[in-house]
């Protein structure tokens, strides 16, 4: 019996759970190439809802022999310009979320129609719904060119995040950009960053202190009210979701279903333990 | 004066261009945002702290998101297509915060982005449409020579084969030679199903309101009849059938969709192959003399009353 994993072949995340299932000693393969993947998947009456996704198994075994599935992300694996290229990714992408979407078995995370998933329609509409859900406070946000965040950058703004990006900003961030870029500012409150991770029913918290990350046991309650509410009502098996605990109390910045693979590693020693029990 | 409707599209795209022109035949008030200039030269200011939206377009009246009470949306993201890397950046960070905001608007949108009903990958949808009841075709979805080939002997070859991704492709009859000469290229996997003999039929749904039209074709894909001349006709569909459109367009989250059936020739039965989350609806609505956008445009202006629609009154 396996775990399987699917997702770039650099990514570092995955690599360290495969180091962990070798110390484990639990058989771990890795799918990081979709274009020579066999795949079958079939349906309707008088079909089995079946499939066979040949490099799971290196040995052709039927997906019987899988435990769980971590299907990470294909985004940057193997994507040339050429159009061809992309249309059998796109493809191979369509039939793996068919096979995904329906089996059985574990999987972080299950692909699902798009929409139906709030923390797949980004940060604006998941803090506009812990906002009315929760009454939780959401820093201050918008959406306007560098050149207007600069200008602000003399007030009460005191973090800027790219659009549709999430990588941090701040003012020498923001000097880089053309003032005419688009950007999606928030105003971060002053305090401690805290980092939640949810693996099924688990739950894991880490705070931030001088660049050092600390595993925390006490994470303010409506954080961990909202995060349950936020994974377990969308039905998302996997994510990790950010909170400043300042004066005021705790603020929700966003989630993400598809963590960081440098977070991932930081957290490894307790994550990764957590996954292999999800998957196994 | 009423509020107008917001409708934010492509202006070439014929779907969005044709509801734009319905929604003022029939005197409602519209207000477009054009998503062509907003993608490639565009402004938006967003406070959610006030929940302001204000989106600037050159020579373009200025609009502000949040004083509307509806909207209409095609939304397409043709960033790809501009010049240079740092205008597709700006270009599709344009179009993902405009997105991003329409989903969040606190009122009607027909449909909100990001919905699909899974369409994203038709074995998943049609697996979610039999979930839901609906009867599909035997279908597999393979790039593997010696599966494909055991699926069309199981059917006697009576087999069609298609895209596996929401992308468009022409659905054509697969042969055993056709089939063979596949196999060097068999990459990308592709969708193979079972030949349904019998008319096609389209059903949008709107709101509550279905609308069916039966295409009798002698082609395989009606969509493109190569010369042949394709055969329409309104239909009425069972209620059974119409319970099963509306309710899968509820767990879709989506105002409209567009259904695609074949029905079975020998037994009378409806196969569901496809639920399209953004219908090119206007062919069908000229046919069924504007019923299918007075549904929509009725969601869009449900303060409004009656419409005034000339298409009606005209006959």
């Amino acid at each position: 019996m396996a775990i399987v994993v699917l997702g770039s072949s650099v990514d570092h995340a995955l690599k360290g759970f495969k180091h962990f299932c070798t110390k484990t000693g639990t058989p771990c393969r890795h799918v990081s190439d979709l274009f020579s993947t066999r795949v079958s998947f079939s349906l309707g009456p008088g079909h089995l809802h079946e499939f066979t996704f040949d490099s799971l198994s290196s040995t052709g075994a039927p997906p019987e022999d899988i435990t769980g599935v971590w299907f990470h992300s294909f985004a940057s694996d193997g994507l040339e310009s050429s159009t061809d290229t992309q249309y059998v990714h796109s493809e191979q992408l369509a039939c793996l979320m068919a096979t995904l979407g329906t089996w059985h078995g574990p999987v972080l995370n299950r692909p699902r129609p798009a929409g139906n998933r709030l923390i797949q329609r980004g940060g604006i509409a998941l803090r506009s719904w812990a906002r009315s859900r929760f009454n939780l406070a959401t820093p201050l946000e918008r959406i306007a060119h560098a050149g207007d965040f600069l200008e602000m950058e003399r007030g009460p703004w005191s973090a800027f995040r790219a659009f549709a990006d999430f990588t941090t900003g701040g003012p020498s961030f923001l000097q880089s950009c053309s003032p005419d870029e688009l950007l999606l500012g928030l105003n971060v409150p002053l305090g401690q960053l805290y980092y939640g991770i949810h693996v099924g029913p688990h739950q894991l918290w880490f705070s931030l202190t001088d660049d050092y990350w600390q595993q925390r046991e006490d994470p303010p309650e409506r954080c961990r009210d909202l995060v349950e509410a936020l994974f377990e009502d969308q039905g998302e098996e996997f994510g990790c979701s950010y909170f400043v605990l300042s004066d005021d109390g705790p603020s929700f910045l966003g989630c993400e279903a598809h963590p960081p693979p440098d977070i991932l590693c930081a957290f490894g020693p307790q994550l990764f333990p957590l996954i292999h029990q999800y998957l196994s | 004066m009423s509020t107008p409707v917001l409708f934010v599209g492509h202006p070439g795209d014929l779907t969005f261009r044709y509801t734009c022109n319905r929604a003022r035949e029939c005197g409602l008030s519209v207000d477009v945002l054009d998503l062509n200039a907003f993608t490639r030269d565009g402004d938006i200011t967003f406070d959610a702290s006030t929940l302001s939206c204000q989106v600037s377009i050159p020579n373009a009246k200025p609009i502000n998101l949040f004083t509307y009470s509806s909207c209409y949306c095609r939304l397409v993201d043709t960033s790809a297509y501009l010049e240079t890397s740092v205008e597709k950046r700006r270009g599709r960070a344009r179009f993902s915060a405009l997105a991003s905001l329409v989903d969040q608007l606190p009122y009607t949108v027909i449909n909100r982005p990001f919905h699909d009903g899974g369409n994203f990958s038709k074995p998943y949808q049609l697996w979610l449409l039999e979930e839901a009841g609906f009867r599909i075709p035997r279908s597999v979805c393979t790039n593997d020579y010696e599966t494909a080939k055991r699926f069309c002997e199981s059917v006697n070859w009576r087999a069609v084969y298609k895209s596996s991704s929401g992308q468009r492709s022409i659905v054509a009859r697969i042969s055993d030679t056709r089939l063979y000469d596949l196999r060097q290229d068999f990459a990308a996997p592709v969708l193979f199903q079972e030949l349904i003999e019998g008319h096609d039929l389209r059903v949008h749904v709107v709101g509550d309101e279905c609308h069916a039209e039966k295409i009798e074709s002698s082609v395989v894909d009606y969509r493109y009849p190569k010369g042949t001349t394709n055969t329409f006709s309104s239909a009425t569909i069972s209620a059974q059938l119409a319970d099963l459109c509306r309710e899968f367009c509820r767990m879709a989250g989506l105002a409209m969709m567009g259904f695609d059936f074949k029905c079975d020739a020998a037994t009378g039965e409806h196969f569901c192959l496809e639920a399209n989350p953004s219908p090119g609806y206007n062919g069908f609505d000229e046919r069924a003399n504007g019923a299918i956008s007075r549904s929509l445009l009725r969601l869009l202006a449900p303060l409004r009353g009656e419409l005034v629609d000339p298409s009606v009154a005209t006959g």
